[in-house]
């Protein structure tokens, strides 16, 4: 008495072989595929992983201090780097080393006094760990900017409501009136960077 | 295993439609895995020439029709009282130099300076659209739309009114 099966009429055992043996190669492939596209990119922190407009418009070292940053006070870093752009360009704009005539400095444009309040005295972090506390420093200006933001602008945490976030971003600048469009910026901004 | 071993054993030409089957199978798995990452992460997101430095695609400027004749002859004040107040608040100009408005508008205006970021002073915002819409006899709507090279146009929204002399002047800034 043979052992063998009787030979599938018409081969479908072998069909089923062979999709199982295609299935197999694009499950391979696809885990292929996000690791190769995820090689280079920066560590995703505090928010969505940076995408290419993201990538284009922030200057590396920033971008990766907006995720630290978002990481560590649980704050969307799109959103914070949109802060980010719309006060100084990612620290490119001229000027943002003096205090200006409103009491604000520095790349997140912060309060030291005058009509600016003193946000970097009641939120200031040592962002880069140097033992000193200065608003012009891109790493302790984003980290004191981060924390203030949650701890006394309203900004929700990761994964809060755009409407949250946008009324954040009218405490930040300090007014949410109809004279200037901040809040929207921000706002299509940070979707822009992948909010 | 033993059903393998028999389809293995048969002659190539009988096993050429389920290789060409699986060829199918596992290149078009590989372009659906693929195609994505050879194009942008999200197409419907703009390119990074829409975001700082460079202008923003804009929507021309326009003499809309649907101006009525009686408020056509508001838009020269809309204008220049947009242009002075851009000058406002991108921090080239005080609120005495805001043309075309009421005096209650400029106090509130005055009152109200808005701060201006260093990275706003550097934008050069333009008016892209200016539409007008009759209200009244002697009011008129107002919407202009502006582009400061950022991400995105947004609009001013005013009310003009006509006073005895037959000149118009911005009375209202809408408020969301």
């Amino acid at each position: 008495m043979s052992t063998l099966a009787p030979p599938v009429p018409g081969g479908k055992a072998g069909i089923g072989l062979g999709l199982a043996a295609a299935l197999a190669t694009i499950v391979v492939l696809g885990i292929l595929a996000a690791i190769v596209g995820n090689v280079g990119r920066p560590p995703a922190g505090g928010g969505p992983t940076p995408n290419a407009q993201a990538r284009t418009d922030i200057p590396a070292d920033y971008l990766r201090l907006y995720q630290a940053a978002g990481e560590k006070f649980n704050l969307d870093w799109a959103f914070l780097a949109s802060i980010g752009a719309q006060e100084s360009n990612h620290g490119r704009s001229p000027g943002i080393a003096d205090v200006n005539s409103s009491g604000c400095v520095g790349p997140m444009q912060l309060g030291v006094g005058g009509a600016c309040g003193d946000y970097f005295g009641r939120n200031k972090q040592d962002g880069n760990g140097d033992g000193r506390l200065d608003p012009r420093d891109p790493a302790d200006a984003i980290f004191t900017a981060a924390r203030g933001l949650r701890r006394e602008k309203g900004a929700p945490p990761i994964g809060g409501s755009e409407e949250q976030y946008r009324r954040a971003a009218c405490n930040y600048y300090g007014a949410c009136t109809y004279l200037v469009p901040y809040a929207d910026q921000v706002i299509a901004r940070a979707k822009a960077y992948g909010f | 295993m033993i059903a393998l071993r028999e389809w293995l054993r048969r002659p190539i030409a009988e096993q050429r439609w389920l290789l060409a089957a699986l060829v199918f199978v596992v290149g078009f798995g590989a372009l659906v895995l693929v195609a994505p990452r050879l194009v942008d992460d999200d197409p419907a997101r703009p390119t990074p020439t829409e975001i700082g430095s460079a202008p923003s695609p804009v929507i021309e400027a326009t003499e809309p029709q649907s101006d009525s004749a009686e408020g056509a002859d508001a838009r020269p004040t809309a204008r220049r009282f947009v242009n002075s107040y851009l000058a406002f608040i991108y921090g080239r100009a005080e609120a005495e130099d805001i043309a075309g408005v009421t005096a209650a508008v400029r106090r509130e205006l005055a009152a109200s300076r808005p701060r201006v970021p260093p990275a706003l002073r550097q934008r050069r915002p333009r008016i892209v659209d200016l539409r007008l819409t009759q209200q009244t006899r002697d009011a008129v709507l107002a919407t202009a739309s502006v582009d400061d090279g950022d991400v995105a146009v947004y609009p001013i929204v005013f009310t003009l009114d006509r006073r005895r002399s037959g000149a118009w002047v911005v009375s209202r800034l809408a408020n969301d």
